[in-house]
Protein backbone atom coordinates (compact mmCIF):
# COMPACT_ATOMS: atom_id res chain seq x y z
CA UNK A 1 0.00 0.00 0.00
CA UNK A 2 1.42 3.39 -0.59
CA UNK A 3 2.28 5.78 2.14
CA UNK A 4 -0.11 8.11 0.73
CA UNK A 5 -3.71 5.98 0.82
CA UNK A 6 -2.49 5.41 4.86
CA UNK A 7 -5.05 7.77 6.82
CA UNK A 8 -3.51 9.07 9.37
CA UNK A 9 -5.16 11.49 11.40
CA UNK A 10 -2.53 13.72 13.03
CA UNK A 11 -0.95 14.43 9.77
CA UNK A 12 -4.67 15.52 8.56
CA UNK A 13 -4.66 17.73 11.82
CA UNK A 14 -1.00 18.99 10.92
CA UNK A 15 -1.89 19.76 7.33
CA UNK A 16 -4.71 21.83 8.15
CA UNK A 17 -3.25 23.82 10.79
CA UNK A 18 -0.20 24.52 8.35
CA UNK A 19 -2.78 25.54 5.39
CA UNK A 20 -4.80 27.54 8.52
CA UNK A 21 -1.72 29.75 9.08
CA UNK A 22 0.35 29.38 6.02
CA UNK A 23 -2.16 30.06 2.85
CA UNK A 24 0.55 30.45 0.30
CA UNK A 25 1.63 26.84 0.75
CA UNK A 26 1.00 24.62 -2.90
CA UNK A 27 -0.06 21.34 -3.62
CA UNK A 28 0.39 18.11 -0.93
CA UNK A 29 2.03 18.46 2.06
CA UNK A 30 3.84 15.07 3.03
CA UNK A 31 6.10 14.19 6.18
CA UNK A 32 9.26 14.40 4.67
CA UNK A 33 8.57 18.55 3.33
CA UNK A 34 10.82 20.32 5.03
CA UNK A 35 8.87 23.67 6.27
CA UNK A 36 10.91 26.21 5.24
CA UNK A 37 13.09 24.97 2.29
CA UNK A 38 10.08 22.73 0.69
CA UNK A 39 6.93 24.54 1.84
CA UNK A 40 8.16 28.02 1.88
CA UNK A 41 6.80 28.95 6.15
CA UNK A 42 9.03 31.33 7.68
CA UNK A 43 10.06 30.98 11.25
CA UNK A 44 6.87 33.16 12.92
CA UNK A 45 4.10 31.62 11.02
CA UNK A 46 5.97 28.22 12.23
CA UNK A 47 5.73 29.16 15.44
CA UNK A 48 2.00 30.34 15.19
CA UNK A 49 1.93 26.58 13.85
CA UNK A 50 3.36 24.92 16.87
CA UNK A 51 0.67 27.32 18.77
CA UNK A 52 -2.14 25.34 17.22
CA UNK A 53 -0.38 22.38 17.69
CA UNK A 54 -0.02 22.37 20.94
CA UNK A 55 -3.60 23.35 21.33
CA UNK A 56 -5.11 20.45 18.91
CA UNK A 57 -3.12 17.89 19.97
CA UNK A 58 -2.80 18.93 24.30
CA UNK A 59 0.42 19.11 23.89
CA UNK A 60 3.58 20.55 25.34
CA UNK A 61 5.88 21.56 22.82
CA UNK A 62 9.41 22.01 24.60
CA UNK A 63 11.11 24.92 24.08
CA UNK A 64 14.77 22.95 23.27
CA UNK A 65 12.66 20.92 20.46
CA UNK A 66 10.93 23.91 18.85
CA UNK A 67 14.44 25.61 17.29
CA UNK A 68 15.15 22.00 15.86
CA UNK A 69 11.99 21.54 14.37
CA UNK A 70 12.72 21.24 10.52
CA UNK A 71 10.15 19.13 8.44
CA UNK A 72 6.63 17.83 8.97
CA UNK A 73 7.50 14.37 10.57
CA UNK A 74 9.42 16.44 13.13
CA UNK A 75 6.00 18.02 14.36
CA UNK A 76 4.35 14.30 13.92
CA UNK A 77 6.84 13.07 15.77
CA UNK A 78 6.61 15.35 18.93
CA UNK A 79 2.65 14.65 19.24
CA UNK A 80 2.86 10.85 18.25
CA UNK B 1 1.96 47.61 42.18
CA UNK B 2 -0.89 50.20 41.56
CA UNK B 3 -0.54 53.88 42.46
CA UNK B 4 -3.55 55.12 44.49
CA UNK B 5 -1.73 58.48 45.75
CA UNK B 6 1.93 59.73 44.16
CA UNK B 7 2.45 58.58 40.93
CA UNK B 8 4.66 59.69 37.61
CA UNK B 9 2.50 61.83 35.21
CA UNK B 10 4.15 62.78 31.90
CA UNK B 11 4.07 66.13 31.32
CA UNK B 12 6.61 66.10 28.26
CA UNK B 13 8.05 63.75 25.28
CA UNK B 14 10.76 64.43 22.66
CA UNK B 15 12.17 62.08 20.13
CA UNK B 16 15.09 61.45 18.01
CA UNK B 17 16.38 59.56 15.16
CA UNK B 18 19.66 59.70 13.03
CA UNK B 19 19.50 61.06 9.62
CA UNK B 20 20.56 57.64 7.86
CA UNK B 21 17.87 56.28 6.42
CA UNK B 22 18.26 52.35 5.49
CA UNK B 23 15.74 51.36 2.99
CA UNK B 24 14.88 47.31 2.74
CA UNK B 25 16.51 47.26 -0.56
CA UNK B 26 19.94 48.05 1.03
CA UNK B 27 19.30 45.40 3.38
CA UNK B 28 18.02 43.15 0.95
CA UNK B 29 20.36 43.40 -1.50
CA UNK B 30 23.43 42.73 0.96
CA UNK B 31 21.83 39.72 2.84
CA UNK B 32 20.39 38.52 -1.06
CA UNK B 33 16.96 38.09 -0.10
CA UNK B 34 14.19 40.08 -1.43
CA UNK B 35 12.65 43.30 -0.48
CA UNK B 36 9.55 41.47 0.17
CA UNK B 37 11.24 38.77 1.74
CA UNK B 38 11.99 41.29 4.54
CA UNK B 39 8.80 43.46 4.41
CA UNK B 40 6.32 40.22 4.99
CA UNK B 41 8.27 38.61 7.75
CA UNK B 42 9.14 41.64 9.61
CA UNK B 43 6.14 44.54 8.39
CA UNK B 44 9.14 47.09 8.59
CA UNK B 45 10.30 49.42 5.72
CA UNK B 46 12.98 51.14 6.99
CA UNK B 47 14.90 51.61 9.76
CA UNK B 48 17.02 54.47 11.19
CA UNK B 49 21.14 53.90 11.81
CA UNK B 50 23.36 56.37 13.40
CA UNK B 51 26.59 57.83 11.43
CA UNK B 52 30.08 56.57 12.38
CA UNK B 53 30.28 59.04 14.56
CA UNK B 54 26.93 59.23 17.03
CA UNK B 55 26.69 57.47 19.88
CA UNK B 56 23.55 56.45 22.19
CA UNK B 57 24.36 59.34 24.29
CA UNK B 58 24.27 61.52 21.66
CA UNK B 59 20.48 60.59 20.44
CA UNK B 60 20.05 60.69 23.87
CA UNK B 61 20.83 63.96 24.57
CA UNK B 62 18.74 65.13 21.40
CA UNK B 63 15.96 63.55 22.88
CA UNK B 64 16.03 64.41 26.63
CA UNK B 65 16.90 68.04 25.19
CA UNK B 66 13.17 68.11 23.18
CA UNK B 67 11.25 66.01 26.05
CA UNK B 68 12.51 69.72 28.11
CA UNK B 69 11.59 71.97 25.30
CA UNK B 70 7.99 70.22 25.12
CA UNK B 71 7.09 71.31 28.73
CA UNK B 72 8.83 74.48 29.62
CA UNK B 73 12.23 73.47 29.97
CA UNK B 74 11.64 71.88 34.06
CA UNK B 75 14.21 71.95 36.39
CA UNK B 76 14.48 67.86 37.07
CA UNK B 77 16.48 65.97 39.75
CA UNK B 78 17.01 62.56 38.46
CA UNK B 79 17.68 61.36 35.07
CA UNK B 80 17.17 57.40 34.42
CA UNK B 81 18.24 56.24 30.84
CA UNK B 82 16.97 52.40 29.43
CA UNK B 83 19.48 51.16 27.19
CA UNK B 84 21.36 48.06 26.56
CA UNK B 85 23.66 49.64 24.12
CA UNK B 86 25.65 51.95 26.40
CA UNK B 87 28.50 54.30 25.13
CA UNK B 88 31.21 52.99 27.53
CA UNK B 89 31.34 49.20 29.36
CA UNK B 90 32.21 51.55 32.23
CA UNK B 91 31.12 53.80 33.53
CA UNK B 92 27.21 54.64 33.10
CA UNK B 93 26.10 56.60 30.14
CA UNK B 94 23.47 58.55 31.88
CA UNK B 95 25.50 60.83 33.51
CA UNK B 96 27.14 62.47 30.69
CA UNK B 97 24.27 63.21 29.00
CA UNK B 98 22.72 64.82 32.30
CA UNK B 99 26.24 66.65 32.11
CA UNK B 100 25.52 67.45 28.71
CA UNK B 101 22.08 68.68 29.34
CA UNK B 102 23.33 71.11 31.62
CA UNK B 103 22.32 69.39 34.65
CA UNK B 104 25.27 67.70 36.07
CA UNK B 105 24.91 67.01 39.63
CA UNK B 106 21.47 65.16 39.72
CA UNK B 107 20.61 61.38 40.70
CA UNK B 108 21.48 59.79 37.03
CA UNK B 109 21.94 55.66 36.25
CA UNK B 110 21.97 53.42 33.47
CA UNK B 111 19.41 50.57 33.40
CA UNK B 112 19.83 47.59 31.28
CA UNK B 113 15.79 45.66 30.62
CA UNK B 114 16.61 45.63 27.34
CA UNK B 115 13.73 46.31 24.73
CA UNK B 116 11.73 46.58 27.92
CA UNK B 117 13.82 49.39 29.31
CA UNK B 118 11.81 52.18 28.70
CA UNK B 119 8.68 50.83 30.88
CA UNK B 120 11.50 49.70 33.72
CA UNK B 121 12.56 53.49 33.75
CA UNK B 122 8.94 54.58 33.70
CA UNK B 123 7.90 52.69 36.47
CA UNK B 124 11.86 53.23 38.96
CA UNK B 125 11.45 57.08 38.44
CA UNK B 126 7.38 56.60 39.17
CA UNK B 127 8.74 54.85 41.92
CA UNK B 128 11.01 57.69 43.15
CA UNK B 129 8.76 60.35 42.32
CA UNK B 130 6.43 58.58 44.68
CA UNK B 131 8.79 58.55 47.50
CA UNK B 132 8.69 61.87 47.60
CA UNK B 133 12.65 62.87 47.53
CA UNK B 134 12.15 63.76 44.09
CA UNK B 135 10.11 66.04 41.72
CA UNK B 136 10.98 65.67 38.36
CA UNK B 137 12.85 63.38 36.15
CA UNK B 138 13.73 62.46 32.65
CA UNK B 139 13.56 59.17 31.60
CA UNK B 140 15.02 58.27 28.06
CA UNK B 141 15.16 55.07 26.01
CA UNK B 142 17.98 55.39 23.62
CA UNK B 143 19.91 51.98 22.08
CA UNK B 144 21.88 52.10 19.01
CA UNK B 145 21.49 48.15 18.05
CA UNK B 146 22.88 48.64 14.80
CA UNK B 147 26.45 48.83 16.81
CA UNK B 148 26.13 45.42 18.24
CA UNK B 149 24.30 43.36 14.90
CA UNK B 150 26.07 41.14 12.12
CA UNK B 151 24.78 42.78 9.34
CA UNK B 152 25.19 39.87 7.35
CA UNK B 153 22.59 37.86 9.65
CA UNK B 154 19.56 37.32 8.48
CA UNK B 155 17.99 36.72 11.42
CA UNK B 156 18.83 40.35 13.06
CA UNK B 157 19.92 42.53 10.18
CA UNK B 158 16.81 43.92 8.68
CA UNK B 159 15.23 44.19 12.04
CA UNK B 160 16.81 46.69 14.00
CA UNK B 161 16.92 50.67 14.03
CA UNK B 162 18.35 53.67 16.16
CA UNK B 163 16.73 55.87 18.19
CA UNK B 164 15.69 57.48 21.46
CA UNK B 165 12.53 58.51 23.21
CA UNK B 166 12.13 60.77 26.31
CA UNK B 167 9.83 61.52 28.60
CA UNK B 168 9.53 63.95 31.45
CA UNK B 169 7.79 62.78 34.57
CA UNK B 170 6.58 64.79 37.83
CA UNK B 171 5.35 63.87 40.82
CA UNK B 172 1.40 63.99 40.57
CA UNK B 173 -1.96 61.56 41.05
CA UNK B 174 -2.73 58.63 38.87
CA UNK B 175 -5.99 60.19 38.04
CA UNK B 176 -4.43 63.09 36.02
CA UNK B 177 -3.96 62.66 32.51
CA UNK B 178 -0.69 60.89 32.11
CA UNK B 179 -0.62 59.35 35.20
CA UNK B 180 1.27 56.36 35.76
CA UNK B 181 -1.87 53.93 37.38
CA UNK B 182 0.18 50.73 37.48
CA UNK B 183 3.00 48.62 36.51
CA UNK B 184 3.83 45.15 36.37
CA UNK B 185 7.83 44.61 35.76
CA UNK B 186 8.78 40.45 35.46
CA UNK B 187 12.30 38.43 34.57
CA UNK B 188 13.25 35.06 33.99
CA UNK B 189 17.12 34.33 33.26
CA UNK B 190 16.60 30.95 32.40
CA UNK B 191 15.93 32.37 29.33
CA UNK B 192 18.77 33.89 28.98
CA UNK B 193 20.08 32.85 25.77
CA UNK B 194 17.28 33.58 23.33
CA UNK B 195 18.69 37.22 22.96
CA UNK B 196 22.53 38.18 24.18
CA UNK B 197 25.69 39.63 22.91
CA UNK B 198 28.17 36.69 24.13
CA UNK B 199 31.38 38.59 24.21
CA UNK B 200 33.25 41.67 25.36
CA UNK B 201 32.08 41.73 28.88
CA UNK B 202 33.13 40.18 32.40
CA UNK B 203 32.13 36.65 31.91
CA UNK B 204 34.43 36.35 28.54
CA UNK B 205 37.11 38.64 30.00
CA UNK B 206 37.78 36.29 33.53
CA UNK B 207 37.88 33.16 30.82
CA UNK B 208 40.79 34.99 29.72
CA UNK B 209 38.84 34.52 26.17
CA UNK B 210 39.81 38.02 23.97
CA UNK B 211 37.41 39.76 22.75
CA UNK B 212 36.53 38.92 19.25
CA UNK B 213 34.17 40.96 16.35
CA UNK B 214 31.92 37.06 16.01
CA UNK B 215 31.34 37.43 20.14
CA UNK B 216 30.29 41.07 20.13
CA UNK B 217 27.32 40.44 17.86
CA UNK B 218 23.89 40.06 18.82
CA UNK B 219 22.12 37.08 18.36
CA UNK B 220 18.61 35.91 18.37
CA UNK B 221 16.65 32.56 19.11
CA UNK B 222 13.92 33.56 16.54
CA UNK B 223 11.45 31.26 17.28
CA UNK B 224 11.24 31.18 20.73
CA UNK B 225 11.58 34.74 21.39
CA UNK B 226 8.28 35.68 18.98
CA UNK B 227 6.85 32.53 21.40
CA UNK B 228 7.79 34.25 24.50
CA UNK B 229 7.15 38.11 23.84
CA UNK B 230 3.62 37.78 22.58
CA UNK B 231 2.73 35.37 25.83
CA UNK B 232 4.66 37.78 28.39
CA UNK B 233 3.41 40.58 26.67
CA UNK B 234 0.04 39.15 26.26
CA UNK B 235 0.35 37.75 30.45
CA UNK B 236 1.76 40.96 31.86
CA UNK B 237 -1.14 43.46 29.69
CA UNK B 238 -3.91 40.95 31.11
CA UNK B 239 -2.68 41.70 34.35
CA UNK B 240 -2.44 45.06 34.56
CA UNK B 241 -6.20 45.31 33.14
CA UNK B 242 -7.03 43.08 35.59
CA UNK B 243 -5.74 45.42 38.36
CA UNK B 244 -7.38 48.22 36.75
CA UNK B 245 -10.85 46.74 35.70
CA UNK B 246 -10.39 47.51 32.42
CA UNK B 247 -11.91 44.80 30.38
CA UNK B 248 -10.72 44.63 26.48
CA UNK B 249 -12.91 47.46 24.99
CA UNK B 250 -12.08 49.82 27.90
CA UNK B 251 -8.63 50.23 26.66
CA UNK B 252 -8.45 52.89 23.88
CA UNK B 253 -4.39 52.34 23.17
CA UNK B 254 -1.72 49.53 22.89
CA UNK B 255 1.23 50.34 22.40
CA UNK B 256 3.59 47.24 22.55
CA UNK B 257 6.98 47.21 22.15
CA UNK B 258 7.52 47.90 18.38
CA UNK B 259 9.63 44.27 17.83
CA UNK B 260 7.67 43.26 15.11
CA UNK B 261 4.11 43.75 13.20
CA UNK B 262 3.14 40.13 13.35
CA UNK B 263 4.30 40.20 16.70
CA UNK B 264 2.02 43.67 17.96
CA UNK B 265 -0.68 42.31 16.46
CA UNK B 266 -0.57 38.26 17.62
CA UNK B 267 -0.37 39.94 21.27
CA UNK B 268 -2.97 42.50 20.55
CA UNK B 269 -5.27 39.85 19.16
CA UNK B 270 -3.72 37.17 21.47
CA UNK B 271 -5.32 39.73 24.45
CA UNK B 272 -8.64 40.41 22.59
CA UNK B 273 -7.67 43.86 21.72
CA UNK B 274 -8.83 44.90 17.86
CA UNK B 275 -5.17 45.10 16.43
CA UNK B 276 -6.51 48.78 14.92
CA UNK B 277 -6.07 50.02 18.79
CA UNK B 278 -2.52 48.54 18.74
CA UNK B 279 -0.33 51.75 17.92
CA UNK B 280 2.09 50.45 15.30
CA UNK B 281 5.36 52.81 13.87
CA UNK B 282 7.60 49.72 13.41
CA UNK B 283 7.20 50.22 9.71
CA UNK B 284 9.28 53.24 10.06
CA UNK B 285 11.58 53.31 12.86
CA UNK B 286 12.12 49.21 12.98
CA UNK B 287 12.71 47.83 16.80
CA UNK B 288 14.45 50.31 18.75
CA UNK B 289 14.86 48.30 21.79
CA UNK B 290 14.45 50.87 24.93
CA UNK B 291 13.50 53.69 22.32
CA UNK B 292 10.39 51.65 20.99
CA UNK B 293 7.61 52.59 23.32
CA UNK B 294 8.11 56.41 23.07
CA UNK B 295 8.91 56.63 19.46
CA UNK B 296 5.66 55.24 19.16
CA UNK B 297 3.97 57.49 21.69
CA UNK B 298 5.59 60.55 19.51
CA UNK B 299 4.01 58.92 16.08
CA UNK B 300 0.72 58.76 18.11
CA UNK B 301 1.01 62.24 18.76
CA UNK B 302 1.92 63.39 15.12
CA UNK B 303 -1.22 61.19 14.08
CA UNK B 304 -3.57 63.07 16.39
CA UNK B 305 -5.76 60.40 16.88
CA UNK B 306 -5.24 59.52 20.37
CA UNK B 307 -7.18 62.39 22.87
CA UNK B 308 -6.30 63.35 26.54
CA UNK B 309 -7.32 61.17 29.14
CA UNK B 310 -7.82 57.57 26.50
CA UNK B 311 -6.76 54.25 28.78
CA UNK B 312 -3.80 53.57 27.43
CA UNK B 313 -1.41 49.81 28.33
CA UNK B 314 2.11 49.82 27.52
CA UNK B 315 3.65 46.52 27.09
CA UNK B 316 7.56 45.40 26.51
CA UNK B 317 10.07 41.74 26.16
CA UNK B 318 13.33 42.40 25.95
CA UNK B 319 16.21 40.26 26.43
CA UNK B 320 17.33 39.09 29.85
CA UNK B 321 14.49 38.04 29.48
CA UNK B 322 12.08 40.77 30.76
CA UNK B 323 9.12 41.77 30.29
CA UNK B 324 7.07 44.76 31.39
CA UNK B 325 3.19 46.75 31.34
CA UNK B 326 1.79 49.96 32.54
CA UNK B 327 -1.44 51.47 32.54
CA UNK B 328 -1.83 55.16 32.02
CA UNK B 329 -3.83 57.75 30.41
CA UNK B 330 -2.90 59.66 27.39
CA UNK B 331 -1.12 62.66 28.48
CA UNK B 332 -1.98 66.57 28.23
CA UNK B 333 0.79 67.98 26.03
CA UNK B 334 1.10 71.68 26.11
CA UNK B 335 2.70 71.58 22.40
Amino acid sequence: MAQDTIVNPALEKVRVIIRENFSEVEGDITPLDRLSADLGIDSLSLVDILFKVEKEFGVAIDDSDIEKIESVQDILDLVA
Amino acid sequence: MTYSTATAVITGIGAYLPDRVIKNDEIAERLGVSVDWIQDRTGIEQRFFLEPTGSTSDMAVEAGRKALESCGNPAIDFLILATCTPDHLFPATAPNVAARLGVPGIAAFDLNAACSGFIYGLSVGAGMLASGGYKTGLVIGSDAISTIINHDDKVTAPIFGDGAGAVVIRAGSPDEPGGLMAHTLGSDGNLLDIMKTPGGASRQRAAGVPSDPESSYFGMQGRLVYKYAVSRMTEASLSIMDRMGWGVDDVDWLVGHQANRRILVATAETIGIDPARAIINVDRVANTSAASIPLALVDAIHSGVPKTGDKVVLTAFGGGVTWAAAAMTWPEFGF
